[in-house]
């Protein structure tokens, strides 16, 4: 047990290395330098002031080194255009919003998703499986750069129910929320709707059936805890879903969160932005993934944390 | 026998023995059983038909109007829906429904072949991973490191790469597609790698060997029967996973570049109008990109389970 | 309804009337049940015979209200357990008879537990209900039924999960899941197919010490003849839907009265033959249950057909002690059957 926790962490560690090595490579094999817009204002001694400042004077060997030192001490370096804050900074300042968004969305996409999945796998070909199907379709088909505006233009024009945008009391959440969780709350309603159904179908349904319990604890202790197994091993894909939708989730209800920051990188060319928030969403995942797979072996008895891979 | 004291004709031995009770079904070959199937799903059907009006506007919309996706008109501008313009017209007086369409071929040129690069990448590598594992050490360990490459690029978020390479490459339709393609291929090598690693491991495929078939043969003979369905399955969800990739791009910012349209593009530039109430510049991008993900989908579920034997009479 | 009927129906334990059980599928209705009657008595044990497909299943299921509906559906037919009729009752009347009336025993003891609850629980779930006991009460319980069908280190053995048990110690609790509430009667739908011979032998004497224990009631569904006579007082074997043959296993195995149960005798291995006797499989397979044929079932495969069979239904014949087959070579104007049937039996 001890000896796999062990291995299990050496290996995210790795895993998270070769990340932090191929976004380096990458943000640098970009041609031109980050100073491009500015060269033709600044004079020359400026400029080498400022390469020298970010390493860029030094050989690249020496700035990946360089840069995994200040890594190992959690610092994820400077940023090129906002010459005040560093990549921590703007990752200490989004990361609440961020949180509060994903956690929201997170929540939401589990309790509708499972209750609409159980919901259509109970009735399976009856009006409720018809609607949860329809709604997960819709899920589907309406990605978030959609839903979002269509949720602004609904609830905060036609019916100003919720504020248009920003960030502040929790009247704000709600729509960017939603907006996220649309397409996992899809998602899970047909992976549980279909698991349910599997699971419906075995064996021990029939044995505690055969007991004499009422049908809706047959569902409850026998039926959702088996099916629940399969929508567990989602999350990881999920978060990995949830933290590309923030990007455009929070530009477009323009939220001060880290993946409006991500963005603002983007556009900005800043490198080091783009570096370090990649780096932070790798390792939030590779971090839950690991969560995830100790809550399933907390969930399924059959499975033990050992060596062996899965 | 003691017989003959009976006339009866009906206690006479049964002449057709083996006809009677014999009840025969029309058997359909494989291929038939599942277009039947196919062809009742109504929703398949539905998705169908919406694939097919989609690529077929794509091919003649822009030609249906007298404007081209990037005439600009200032005298025209933020014109709502009209007998004119069918569409209604952007901020800098272009056409809507020529846009529209435009776009249309842009997403759907750039998602299909995103997908079907990532078919013939996913299928070779998979493949080679696949027929390798099991075949001696040196087998096993080309299996092993094709396995590790797909497993670190199957963790990383999808988006992310894609966004990440893009922010390294020059935005444009090729870089687009090359950036999908990147580590799109990764769900169909896994796909059909696991295809025939099951197969290898049937009972049938070693009783076929025993009789002494050539293991190639056999592997293919099996193989292709068993897999096309899988993977035909699996292009019709990643042909509208590329049009969202890229639609999400172009939103971003990341995608196509002006002048050339696509719905990504279209919806992006709709956004700063949502609180004016021109409703048509997001609609009809944002219908399009739904309508493609529906049908794509929708026909999807429709094919697998026609092809599934479980769900068959 | 007849005075004599209404009689008889008091003395059984469980009286089944014409049952009929249809199912719904994309080809049309399957009638995979069509008109069965058996009845079991206090403390008697009924085996069930007949090849996969036959209906036994279906028939075990109908008695527990299992059929799962839709597809399938009870659609005529009564089944009668102690005087009360039990195929119409709702789901919610049906849960005081499950467990408590009628326990089941499944056939895969790998799939019939639910892999992610502690043993003891899966045992005592039913008599926690029903009892409305405390917690120390459930678990003693438990440990007393795993000590009852044989399972050593109980007090250990109920906090763990079924894969940490063999196959034939997961049937063991299967058994005290069926047994934990006292039921008069326990279905075993093939308790014994999954498992390995050994194994087999000791589940058979675990339930023939059981119901002598007991008192209970047993309908054991089995397509193996060699379990029939291992455990069961009266036997009825189906075919395609229906009764051909029923009868206490001593009248039965002696005297067989349907070229159906020749068959089956015949493709059994017999100590008595020595090594040179050869099992002789029956040719063909059962009809199709979209579209019942309209005379005899087993016609098509049977070495005696005549052109009556094909056409009409054969009667029930007795032949005493409840011994009866439904045959037409048992007709007054059918050929003579007695060298048929002492052929039939010695194995053509």
């Amino acid at each position: 047990m001890s000896n796999y926790l062990v291995k299990r962490v050496l290996m995210m560690i790795v895993t998270l290395w070769i990340i932090v090595t191929l976004t380096f490579s990458l943000m640098h094999a970009i041609p031109g330098n980050p100073f491009a817009s500015e060269s033709d204002q600044l004079p020359e001694q400026i400029l080498n002031n400022l390469r020298a400042k970010y390493n860029l004077d030094q050989p690249l060997p020496v700035q990946y080194v360089l840069y995994l030192k200040n890594l190992l001490l959690l610092d994820l370096g400077p940023s090129i255009k906002s010459d005040s804050r560093g990549v921590n900074d703007m990752i200490s300042d989004g990361f609440g919003a961020s949180a509060w968004l994903g956690a929201q969305a997170i929540a939401i996409a589990l309790v509708f998703g499972i209750t609409f999945g159980i919901v259509a796998a109970l009735n399976r070909n009856k009006w409720l499986d018809y609607v949860a199907m329809a709604l997960a379709v819709l899920g589907v088909a309406i990605p978030s750069f959609i839903m979002a505006p269509l949720l602004i233009n609904f609830f905060a024009i036609k019916v100003s129910i919720f504020p248009v945008a920003t960030w502040g009391t929790w009247m704000h959440t709600v729509l960017p929320s939603l907006a996220l969780a649309f397409g996992p709350v899809a998602i899970i309603t047909r992976y549980m709707r279909a698991s349910m159904i599997e699971v419906m179908n075995q064996n021990y349904i029939r044995t505690a059936e055969a007991k004499g319990i009422p049908m809706f604890l047959v569902v409850l202790r026998h039926g959702i805890r088996n099916a629940i197994l399969p929508v567990v091993t989602f999350l990881g894909p999920l978060i990995a879903s949830l933290i590309t939708g923030t990007f455009v989730v929070e530009k477009i209800f323009a939220i001060p969160g880290i993946g409006k920051y991500f963005v603002d990188g983007i556009f900005n060319r800043d490198y080091p932005v783009i570096l370090g928030t990649t780096i932070f969403y790798s390792a939030i995942l590779i971090v839950t993934i690991f969560l995830i797979d100790i809550a399933y072996t907390l969930i399924d008895p059959r499975i033990k944390l050992t060596n062996k891979e899965r | 026998m003691a017989m003959e004291h009976r006339v009866d004709p009906l206690f006479q031995p049964l002449s057709k023995k083996g006809q009677a009770n014999v009840i025969s079904r029309p058997s359909l070959s494989n291929g038939q059983q599942v277009i039947r199937k196919l062809a009742k799903n109504k929703l398949a059907m539905l998705g169908l038909f919406i694939i097919t009006a989609l690529v077929a506007m794509a091919i003649i919309g822009p030609n249906l109007v007298p404007y081209s996706y990037s005439d600009q008109s200032l005298l025209t501008k933020n014109q709502e829906v009209s007998s004119e313009h069918w569409f209604g017209t952007d901020e800098l007086g272009r056409d809507m429904f020529a846009r529209t369409w435009y776009g249309a071929r842009i997403s759907l040129t750039i998602g299909v072949v995103a997908a079907l690069i990532d078919l013939v990448i996913g299928v070779t590598v998979g493949g080679i991973a696949g027929y390798m594992a099991g075949r001696g050490k040196r087998g096993d360990r080309i299996d092993t490191i094709i396995m590790r490459v797909i497993e670190v690029l199957y963790g990383l978020p999808y988006l992310l790469v894609v966004i990440l390479l893009m922010v390294v490459m020059e935005p444009g339709i090729l870089t687009i597609i090359i950036a999908l393609s990147a580590t799109g291929w990764v769900g169909m090598a896994r796909l059909v790698r696991g295809q025939i690693l099951q197969l290898k491991n049937q009972e049938f495929i070693l009783a076929a060997q025993v009789l002494g078939a050539k293991f190639n043969r056999i592997l293919l003979k099996h193989l292709i029967p068993n897999t096309f369905g899988v993977i035909i399955v699996n292009l019709t969800f990643t042909i509208p996973s590329a049009i969202f990739a890229e639609s999400f791009l172009s939103f971003l910012g990341l995608g196509v570049q002006a002048p050339v349209a696509s719905w990504g593009t279209m919806t992006n530039d709709a956004l700063g109008v949502i609180l004016t109430g021109d409703w048509w510049r997001l609609f009809f991008p944002a219908l399009m990109i739904s309508l493609t993900m529906f049908a794509f989908n929708v026909f999807g579920d429709g094919l697998q389970d026609a092809l599934d034997p479980r769900l068959r009479d | 309804m007849g005075e004599r009927e209404k009689m008889t129906k008091n003395q059984h334990l469980l009286a089944i009337d014409e049952l009929r059980v249809n199912f719904k599928t994309y080809g049309g209705e399957v009638q995979a049940v069509r008109g069965v009657s058996f009845h079991v008595d206090k403390g008697e044990t009924v085996a069930i015979v007949g090849e996969s497909g036959c209906g036994k299943s279906v028939t075990a299921q109908a008695i527990m209200g299992l059929i799962p509906n839709p597809p399938g559906k009870i659609v005529g037919g009564k089944i009668v357990f102690d005087g009360q009729d039990i195929s119409g009752l709702s789901k919610k009347e049906l849960l005081g008879i499950r467990g408590t009336q009628i326990g089941m025993v499944f056939q895969d003891p790998m799939t019939a537990l639910n892999p992610t609850m502690k043993v003891g629980t899966q045992i005592v779930e039913g008599f926690v209900r029903s009892q409305k006991v405390t917690r120390e009460e459930a678990r003693q319980r438990a440990i007393e039924m795993l000590r009852l069908v044989g399972i050593p280190d109980p007090e250990k053995r109920i906090d763990q999960y079924p894969h940490q048990f063999s196959g034939g110690m997961r049937q063991r609790v299967v058994i005290a899941i069926a047994l934990a509430c006292q039921p008069r009667l326990v279905i075993a739908d093939e308790p014994t197919t999954a498992l390995d011979v050994t194994i087999q032998a000791q589940i058979l004497d675990l339930l023939k010490r059981l119901q002598a224990e007991q008192e209970l009631s047993v309908v054991i569904i089995t397509h193996d003849l060699g379990v029939v006579a291992e455990i069961a007082h009266r036997m009825v074997v189906m075919y395609a839907g229906m009764v051909v043959e029923t009868g206490t296993v001593e009248d039965v195995f002696a005297n067989p009265r349907h070229p159906y149960t020749w068959g089956l005798m015949r493709s059994l291995p017999r100590l008595d033959e020595g090594e040179k006797q050869r099992l002789v499989p029956i040719d063909g397979t059962p009809p199709d249950l979209f579209q019942p044929p309209k005379g005899c079932p087993f016609a098509a495969r049977c070495d005696f057909a005549m052109e009556i069979c094909d056409q009409q239904m054969p009667a029930k014949n007795d032949f005493g002690a409840g011994h009866e087959a439904a045959c037409w070579l048992h007709d007054p104007r059918a050929p003579r059957i007695d060298e048929l049937v002492a052929a039939g039996r010695q194995g053509v």
